[in-house]
C-alpha cells in the first residue's frame, strides 16, 4: 500500500539567502518538502547547491530567511540539534571513518538517535555489544546490503560500498528528513541503478531532498524538481515540465544534458 | 605623567618586537599549516650572532646585518634540508618535532657559548637618552621603535601591494588553488619560513644589548608570541600588529600598573601577595578573554572550504 | 603488559633485597608520568587534542598536597579531594574556550594557560615560589603516611584501574563519539550528537588523571615546585604518549619507561644528553611514528592522523 504523500512539508525554506563577503550564493530560496516526497534540486555548477544544503544542514548560519522543520523553526539551530530532531544528511564527499568498521560507523548514528536514549555518556559497556542497537545496526546494514562487511573497516571497502555506509547513517539516527548530496557521485552503472532502487523503496517514509547531477537518476526519482541557478530558483514543478522548459535549457546551455 | 608615557613607550617597543617575531610565525601558520615551536631558537640564535659579530668587530650595525642575515640562510637551510618533511605531517607530529629541535639547539647554544648570559653594549652613538621637550627616553628604545615600525609597514607593503604577496595571502585562504596556479608553492613556502626566520633573527638582534642572551632566551617569548597570534588571528598580519601592540602594552603597563591598583582596592597583603602573579598573568587573562567572545581571534582569516 | 605491571609491583621487593631507596625513587617517578601520559593520551591519541598544558594538572594535584599541608589539612583523602576538584573546575572551563577555537590554536592556548599557572605559582612566594617547597607532611593515610613502599604500590594500583577504566572507556559510546570526532568532527555532529561536550569530558578527564599522578609525585619526593608545571614537562609528556603508541590505551606506559629510562641512561653518559635527546625525539617523531608498543600490537596498521583539536572545517 502505498502512503500518499501528506500535505503538510516535513521541510520548509522560505527566503534563504546566504552572501560570502560580496558574493551572494543564495539568493532568496524557497522550497517545500512534503513527507514520501524526492525533490530533487538541479542547477549547473556554482549554482549554490552545496551551499543551500550546508544552510539547511546548519553547518552555514543563513543571512536572512528562515526554516521550519517538522513543524519547529530551526534557522539558528545548530548542526547536532537539527539533526536529532529528524534531519538526516549523506555527503557528497564521504565522511565515513576509514578507521571504523562498517559496524561501528553506523553505530555511531543509530547510537545518537531515538533509540539511544539521548545522549551517548555511557562509559562501561562497549558499545559494539550485543543489545538493541546492533540488532538495528544489523538490520539497516541488511536493508542497503552490506551485512557481509559489517566487520571490515571502512577504508578497505570499495567507493562504491562506503557510499552505501554513508546513506546507511544518515538513515540509522531515524530522521523524517534526509538531505543526500550527490549519493550516486563516483558510482558505476549498476552500483547507481541499485542506489535508485533502494531510494524509491525507502521513498514514501522519508521527505527527500535530493542534489543530484546524473539527471537519469533525477527524472527517474523526482517527484518534483527545482532547478537552482545564481542561487535562485528558477523553476520548481514535475519533472516533465522541468525536462521541456526553455528557461531552463538556456540556464543549462553549454554546460550539462538534460535529456537523459 | 612622564612615567607612564615611558612605560608606555616601553610597551610599544615590547610590542612592536613580539610583531617582528608574531609577523613570520602567524604566515607560516596559516599559510603552511605548520606549527613551528623552534621559532624562538631562531630569536636566539639572532641574539648570539649579533653578540658573537659584536664581539668580533665592536660594530652593532654590522651584528644585526649578520644576524638577521645568518638567522633567514639557517631557516632556509632547515627547511630544505628536512624540515620541509613535517609540512605534510599532522600538527601533533609538528610540534613533537620542534620540540625535539628546541631542546636540541637550546644545549647546543649553552656548549658553545657557556651558560652564563652574554652580554652586548648599546651601540655608543645611541647609548644616550633622548631629551624630548623635557620627557627623557632612552634612545636605543625609540630606534627599536622605529626600526620595528618601518618594518611593520615594509611587510604590509610586501603583502599588499606586490605579487609575492599577493601569492601569500592567497595561499592563506586556499592553498590548493595557489599550486594548481602552477605557482611554485615549495620555494614560496621557504621563502615565507626564512623570511619569518629573518624577522626573529633581527628581533633577537636588536633585543640582544637590553636583555640578557642566554640558552632558552626564546622559549618565554615564543609562547607570548603565540598569544598574540592567537589574539590577532592567525595568518593575518594585520592581527599580528594590532595584537603585538596591545599584548605588549597590557604586560608592560600591566606589571606596573596592576599592583599598584590592586593596592588601591584592596588589602596590602592581599595586593602583595596576588598583585605580583596578576601582573605576569594579565596578558593570559585578556588571552582568554578574548577567546572567549572571538575564538578564531580578532582578524581571522577566513577559509574557502576548498 | 600484565608483565610489565607485575615487574613494577616488585620493585619494592628488589629495593629490600638491594637495600636501596633508589629504584623505588626511580620507577615511582616512571610510574607517576606513566599514569599521567596514560591520561593525557585519552585527549591526545583518542580524542586528537593536542594539548601542550597537561602538566600543569600535574602540578595541581602536587601543590594540592603542598599547599593542604602547609596549611594544616593534612588528610590524604582531603588533599586527593582537593587536587580532584580544582582540576575539574581550572580544566572545564579552560578547556571549553580552547575547544571552540580552530585547529592549530587548541595547541597554542593549553601552552599559553600552562605558562599562566605556571607563573602564578612562582609567584607563591609563601609556598616556595620559584624553588619550590619541601613538604614536611605527607597526605595523611593513617598509619600509612609517609611510607614510601605504601606510597609506591598504592601508585602502582592506581595506575592498574586507569588502564583498565581508559580501556573500558575507549571501547564504549563514549569511546566511539570520543574517537570519531578526532576523524570527523562534522560527521559527529550531522548524527545529532554535539562534539564539544564529549570532548570535554574527555579532555577534564585527562586532566584528573595528571592531578592524581600529581598527587602521586608530592608524596613520593617530598617535595613540589613550579618545574612540575614546565611546558617542557608537558612536550615530554606527549613525547612518551607518542613513543609508546598514542592508538593504544597501554602504549603511553611503555613510552613514559622507554623515554625516562632513556634518559637516566643518557645522563648518566654525558652532561650534554639534551644534544642527544633533541634529535631521538625528532627521529621518533618522522619514523617510528606508532610507537613501540603500537608496533608490538600491530605491526601492520597505519599510524593514525589525529588532528589537533579545537574545531575543525
Amino acid at each position: 500500500m502505498s502512503t500518499p504523500a501528506s500535505a503538510q512539508p516535513l521541510l520548509n525554506l522560505r527566503g534563504l539567502v546566504k552572501r560570502f563577503g560580496g558574493l551572494l550564493v543564495t539568493d532568496g530560496v524557497d522550497l517545500s518538502i512534503a513527507q514520501g516526497e524526492i525533490h530533487a534540486v538541479i542547477g549547473p555548477n556554482g549554482a549554490g547547491k552545496t551551499t543551500l544544503i550546508n544552510q539547511i544542514a546548519g553547518e552555514l548560519t543563513s543571512d536572512e530567511g528562515s526554516m521550519e522543520l517538522l513543524g519547529h523553526d530551526v534557522t539558528r539551530w545548530p548542526v547536532a540539534r537539527r539533526a536529532h530532531l529528524g534531519l538526516g544528511r549523506s555527503y557528497q564527499i564521504n565522511s565515513v571513518i576509514g578507521s571504523f568498521t562498517t559496524v561501528e560507523n553506523v553505530l555511531l548514528a543509530v547510537q545518537s538517535g531515538p533509540l539511544g536514549g539521548g545522549h551517548n555518556f555511557r562509559f562501561w559497556k562497549p558499545a559494539t555489544g550485543p543489545g538493541p542497537l546492533i540488532d538495528r545496526v544489523d538490520e539497516i546494514l541488511r536493508m542497503v546490503g552490506l551485512h557481509a562487511e559489517r566487520d571490515r573497516p571502512a577504508a578497505v571497502l570499495s567507493y562504491g560500498q562506503q557510499r552505501l555506509i554513508e546513506l546507511a547513517m544518515a538513515l540509522a539516527t531515524e530522521p523524517r528528513v534526509l538531505l543526500l548530496d550527490e549519493p550516486m557521485a563516483g558510482l558505476g552503472p549498476v552500483e547507481t541503478e541499485r542506489m535508485i532502487e533502494l531510494l524509491k523503496r525507502l521513498q514514501p517514509h522519508y521527505a527527500m531532498l535530493l542534489v543530484e547531477h546524473d539527471m537519469h537518476a533525477v527524472f527517474t526519482l523526482a517527484s518534483r524538481v527545482s532547478v537552482l541557478v545564481y542561487g535562485r530558483v528558477l523553476i520548481c514543478d514535475e519533472p516533465e515540465v522541468v525536462r521541456t522548459s526553455e528557461s531552463v535549457r538556456e540556464a543549462y546551455l553549454g554546460d550539462e544534458e538534460i535529456s537523459a | 605623567m612622564s612615567l607612564f608615557i615611558a612605560q608606555l613607550l616601553n610597551g610599544l617597543q615590547f610590542g612592536i618586537l613580539l610583531f617582528l617575531l608574531a609577523a613570520g610565525l602567524t604566515l607560516v601558520f596559516g599559510i603552511m599549516s605548520f606549527i613551528n615551536l623552534a621559532h624562538g631558537v631562531l630569536y636566539m640564535l639572532g641574539a648570539y650572532f649579533a653578540a658573537a659579530t659584536f664581539a668580533l668587530t665592536q660594530s652593532f650595525l654590522l651584528g644585526v646585518v649578520v644576524a638577521t642575515a645568518g638567522v633567514f640562510l639557517v631557516a632556509a637551510a632547515a627547511d630544505r634540508l628536512g624540515l620541509s618533511v613535517l609540512h605534510k605531517r599532522d600538527h601533533l607530529d609538528q610540534v613533537l618535532a620542534t620540540f625535539g629541535i628546541v631542546i636540541f639547539c637550546n644545549e647546543l647554544v649553552r656548549w658553545i657559548w657557556g651558560n652564563a648570559p652574554v652580554f652586548m653594549d648599546t651601540p655608543a652613538a645611541l647609548s644616550d637618552s633622548l631629551d624630548i621637550f623635557g620627557f627623557i627616553y632612552p634612545a636605543y628604545r625609540l630606534v627599536i621603535l622605529g626600526a620595528g615600525l618601518i618594518i611593520a609597514v615594509g611587510l604590509y607593503w610586501l603583502i599588499e601591494r606586490t605579487r609575492i604577496g599577493m601569492l601569500i595571502r592567497a595561499g592563506a585562504s586556499n592553498r590548493v588553488m595557489v599550486s594548481a596556479l602552477g605557482v611554485n608553492i615549495g620555494w614560496l613556502n621557504v621563502f615565507i619560513f626564512a623570511l619569518g626566520g629573518g624577522l626573529a633573527g633581527l628581533a633577537g638582534a636588536l633585543i640582544g644589548p637590553i636583555t640578557s642572551v642566554q640558552p632558552g632566551m626564546g622559549d618565554g617569548i615564543l609562547i607570548l608570541t603565540l598569544v598574540v597570534i592567537v589574539i590577532g588571528g592567525i595568518g593575518s598580519i594585520r592581527g599580528a600588529f594590532l595584537g603585538a601592540l596591545i599584548v605588549g602594552l597590557v604586560d608592560t603597563l600591566g606589571r606596573i600598573y596592576l599592583p599598584t591598583l590592586l593596592r588601591s582596592v584592596a588589602d596590602p597583603s592581599v595586593a602583595n601577595a596576588v598583585g605580583p602573579a596578576l601582573a605576569s598573568i594579565g596578558v593570559y587573562l585578556l588571552m582568554a578573554v578574548v577567546l572567549a567572545f572571538k575564538p578564531d581571534g580578532l582578524f581571522p582569516v577566513r577559509r574557502r572550504q576548498g | 603488559m600484565v608483565l610489565i605491571l607485575a615487574a613494577f609491583a616488585l620493585v619494592p621487593l628488589y629495593c629490600w633485597w638491594v637495600d636501596s631507596v633508589y629504584p623505588l625513587t626511580l620507577f615511582g617517578r616512571i610510574l607517576v608520568f606513566a599514569l599521567a601520559a596514560l591520561g593525557l593520551n585519552l585527549a591526545l591519541g583518542f580524542g586528537g587534542m593536542v594539548s601542550l598544558g597537561h602538566a600543569m594538572y600535574i602540578g595541581f594535584g602536587a601543590y594540592a598536597v603542598g599547599i593542604g599541608s602547609a596549611l594544616g589539612m593534612e588528610s590524604g583523602v582531603l588533599q586527593l579531594l582537593l587536587a580532584l576538584i580544582a582540576t575539574a573546575l581550572i580544566a572545564a572551563p579552560l578547556g571549553w574556550i580552547a575547544l571552540r577555537t580552530q585547529g592549530i590554536a587548541f595547541i597554542m592556548i593549553t601552552l599559553a594557560f600552562a605558562q599562566l599557572f605556571y607563573y602564578v605559582f612562582i609567584s607563591l612566594r609563601m609556598f616556595g615560589g620559584d624553588d619550590g617547597m619541601t613538604i614536611q607532611k605527607l597526605s595523611a593515610w593513617g598509619p600509612l603516611t609517609g611510607n614510601k613502599v605504601a606510597i609506591y604500590l598504592s601508585l602502582v594500583a592506581a595506575l592498574v584501574l586507569a588502564i583498565w577504566g581508559i580501556a573500558r572507556t575507549v571501547q564504549s559510546r563514549f569511546g566511539l563519539v570520543l574517537r570519531a570526532t578526532m576523524v570527523s568532527e562534522r560527521r559527529v555532529n550531522a548524527v545529532g550528537t554535539p562534539s564539544l561536550p564529549y570532548r570535554l569530558v574527555a579532555y577534564v578527564i585527562s586532566a584528573e588523571l595528571c592531578a592524581v599522578a600529581g598527587y602521586f609525585l608530592a608524596n613520593l619526593t617530598s617535595f613540589v615546585s613550579p618545574a612540575y608545571m614546565a611546558w617542557t614537562l608537558s612536550g615530554e609528556l606527549i613525547v612518551m604518549a607518542l613513543l609508546g603508541g598514542s592508538a593504544t590505551v597501554f602504549g603511553p606506559v611503555v613510552g613514559a619507561v622507554a623515554l625516562l629510562l632513556l634518559e637516566e641512561g643518557l645522563k648518566a653518559f654525558t652532561e650534554r644528553w639534551a644534544l642527544i635527546l633533541g634529535p631521538i625525539i625528532v627521529l621518533i617523531v618522522v619514523f617510528l611514528r606508532q610507537g613501540l608498543w603500537g608496533l608490538l600490537s600491530d605491526p601492520s596498521e597505519k599510524p593514525s592522523g589525529g588532528s589537533s583539536g579545537g574545531s575543525h572545517g
